[in-house]
């Protein structure tokens, strides 16, 4: 691994993250980094640990060694109320409960019709059961974009979403980075990742491989194989 | 979403509730003197079991993201039948 300069700049930093479940080790060792501001796109196959990485940086596991440091506080125990004052989570599935209406949603997340795309608000009156997948991925991405925190943990923000809808989240993570929130996204539709994405990694044999900025991330990916070059001129 | 919960929370309460009154009855014994008792045991079984099926539901890391901390929430809601518990068990 490369060694990384030194600075006091906001971030939010995953160091030295091990975990393992019983025979299986998950991650091991893994450094990375999400400046304020700053979308970072998180790649990998199936099984490297994408997933559990968001999880132990949104303290929903508790990893065997490692440290989330946000903006120069560790958070080493599982103390989410200080930890959410900061981040904001999207699961891989949808953390939404089926029999709530999306207005009561938004109203808890503190936002009004007026603040979500046409979308959503084409539907607040609805149950969340009676939404498609699409609609309910959506309604995830721009309530936990909405809670106005510095840093954003997406978790394949865009599977199962319809392009025009995946155009609208592009845009909210976009706007989300210029007030000056770190997102951290990760997801196997990587055509859609690497437009947004101003920094990336790889994980690769459980550990994090930060990509060299000066190339483009395609390219880079192409050569350390996680896409063919097939796939990367189709997309 | 706290109400969502409480609303959860109270209809398991009263499922449990039910079912710990119910076999005692079978046995004899008089509904004023167990429903008390029944009713607190119902409001802590109904805490554990909320919690595991919002879990189940996945449901949890929308009150992390609002920040709404599951354990105090679930405890407050155990608490606040308490009184009605402490009442049944005076007044029955």
């Amino acid at each position: 691994m490369k060694a990384v300069p030194m600075d006091d700049d906001p971030a939010l930093i995953l160091d030295g993250v091990f975990y393992r479940v019983p025979a299986l080790d998950i991650l091991k060792g893994v450094y990375l980094k999400v400046p304020a501001g700053t979308i970072c796109g998180l790649f990998g196959r199936n099984g490297s640990g994408k997933t559990t990485l968001l999880k132990v940086a949104s303290g929903q596991i508790q990893p065997n060694s490692g440290l989330t440091i946000i903006d120069g506080d560790r958070f080493h125990k599982q103390s989410k109320k200080d930890r959410f004052s900061k981040i904001a989570y999207l699961p891989q599935e949808s953390m939404l409960p089926p029999d709530v209406t999306v207005k009561t949603l938004l109203a808890s997340a503190g936002r009004s019709e007026s603040d979500v795309s046409d979308p959503v608000r084409a539907c607040t009156d609805q149950q969340v059961c009676n939404l498609s997948g699409g609609e309910r991925r959506l309604l995830g991405v721009e309530l936990v974009l909405g809670l106005d925190r510095d840093y954003v943990l997406l978790d394949e923000p865009f599977t199962g979403v319809e392009p025009i809808l995946i155009d609208v989240i592009g845009q909210h993570i976009e706007q989300a980075a210029a007030r000056g929130t770190g997102v951290l996204l990760t997801d196997h539709y990587h055509q859609n990742v690497i437009p947004l994405a101003e920094e990336a990694y790889v994980l690769w044999q459980k550990q994090c491989y930060r990509l060299d900025g000066h190339a483009p991330i395609q390219d880079q990916l192409v050569q350390m194989g996680y896409l063919h070059d097939d796939t990367a001129s189709r997309s | 979403m706290i109400l969502y919960l409480a609303r959860k929370y109270i209809a398991n309460t009263l499922i449990l509730t039910a079912v710990f009154a119910l076999l005692p009855l079978l046995f004899g014994s008089s509904f004023s003197s167990i429903l008390p008792t029944a009713l607190f045991w119902g409001s802590a079984g109904a805490a554990g079991y909320t919690y595991w099926r919002f879990r189940k539901k996945k449901v949890w890391p929308l009150y992390d993201n609002l920040r709404l901390p599951r354990f105090v929430l679930l405890g407050g809601l155990f608490l606040a039948v308490q009184p009605v518990t402490v009442a049944l068990a005076v007044f029955l």
